[in-house]
């Protein structure tokens, strides 16, 4: 899955290892999470970082779930104090460091 | 907006005097006039630079079930704030705007930020309410199979003031279709008979037949035909191939494709 930077023109850029890391942190942590598990082949599908917004904000990575016959599963991920998944509102926070 | 609000009632406790009201109410004006010119940029169509509309899916057995939109999550505020900075909207009134989804939800847009854009509820003659009509025709008409989801996808990301004409009948006030141009964010206007739509109607230009593919090897909603490294065009319906294909090039229309050098499956 490439993870892509949409910048604050609309443009593309290519991530930071920071941002790779918070891709493969977040996926581990939603892949673990009791709700991802109960969906029947989920597929990572859009991996997009949101250059505009704060790392640490709500909203900074999109990240798209593909789920055949159902509703994709959209979630956003950013650094934070503690692991979390907050599977209604689709927030993902990243322990940082 | 909230900001200013705030200043006025600072302002207003601290007015003691006639010569301090006189100065309050100069620069209630002052900043009044300020608020008006912040957001007499209301986009009416989408910076498709910035919000090119962007597609979650186009899966009638799960778009078109009840309640289907309240399975959608909703956009968390600070993308919001993201889209109105990208746009240029720094004052903006509680119930102004909204940020709302090129591709409506209930016609399967996503919440991607190349699918969102800062909609007035206020300019006139058109504006967000105006486009919840067409969303909801779309919607029927999808939904009823009179029109595919693609169509409906691709007419509203093309430009909705457009599919408003084709699908629901002439645009409220008089207005006239309005022609986007790519970056000219806040600079787009209908025209009507409404004071606030006096700017002329920009010249007609004509919809980009050919898209570059998104990262992971799709196409955008404003051309769902990918082309593939064989140079095979697949179309998103009846092509068994096509979401397999890791899109090289995309393209709104078989003809436009078929223009560039490609050709179909055999």
């Amino acid at each position: 899955m490439n993870l892509t930077v949409i910048t604050t023109d609309g443009s593309t850029a290519a991530p930071s290892a920071q941002d790779q890391t918070l891709m493969q942190k977040a996926q581990r942590l939603i892949e673990a999470d009791p709700h991802f598990q109960a969906l029947k082949s989920p597929v990572l599908s859009r991996a997009e970082v949101n250059a505009g917004v704060a790392a640490t904000a709500p909203g900074y990575l999109y990240l798209r779930y593909d789920v055949p016959g159902a509703v994709p599963q959209e979630l956003w991920a950013h650094w934070g104090k503690a692991d979390h998944v907050a599977w209604k509102s689709g927030q993902v926070t990243v322990q940082q460091g | 907006m909230l900001s200013t609000v705030h200043h006025h009632q600072d302002l207003n406790v601290h007015c003691q005097t006639d010569g301090m009201r006189t100065l309050f109410t100069f620069l209630s004006l002052l900043l009044g006039s300020s608020v008006l010119a912040a957001t007499n940029h209301d986009p009416v169509v989408p910076d498709s630079r910035l919000s090119p509309g962007d597609v979650l899916t186009s899966d009638t057995a799960v778009i078109c079930v009840p309640g289907y939109t309240k399975t959608v999550r909703n956009v968390p505020q600070a993308l919001k704030e993201q889209v109105y900075r990208e746009y240029n909207i720094t004052g903006r009134a509680p119930g102004e705007y909204e940020i709302d989804h090129i591709i409506s939800l209930e016609l399967g847009g996503s919440n991607s930020i190349r699918n969102l854009f800062p909609e007035s509820y206020k300019s006139q003659p058109l504006n967000a309410h105006v486009k919840d009509t067409l969303e909801n025709k779309l919607h029927d008409l999808a939904c009823s199979g009179k029109i595919t989801m693609q169509e409906a996808q691709q007419a509203i990301a093309s430009n909705w003031t457009t599919a408003y004409v084709k699908y629901v009948g002439p645009l409220p006030g008089g207005a006239q279709p309005v022609q986007e141009v790519a970056g000219s964010t806040g600079q787009k206007r209908a025209s009507g008979s409404s004071a606030t739509a006096a700017v002329p109607v920009l010249p007609t230009t004509t919809s980009p037949s050919s898209a570059p593919p998104n990262a992971d090897g799709s196409c955008p909603a404003t051309a769902l035909i990918k082309v593939s490294k064989a140079g095979i065009y697949h179309l998103p319906q009846g092509d068994g191939s096509y979401a397999r294909t890791h899109a090289q090039s995309c393209f709104a229309t078989p003809g436009a494709a078929r223009a560039a050098g490609y050709r179909a499956p055999r």
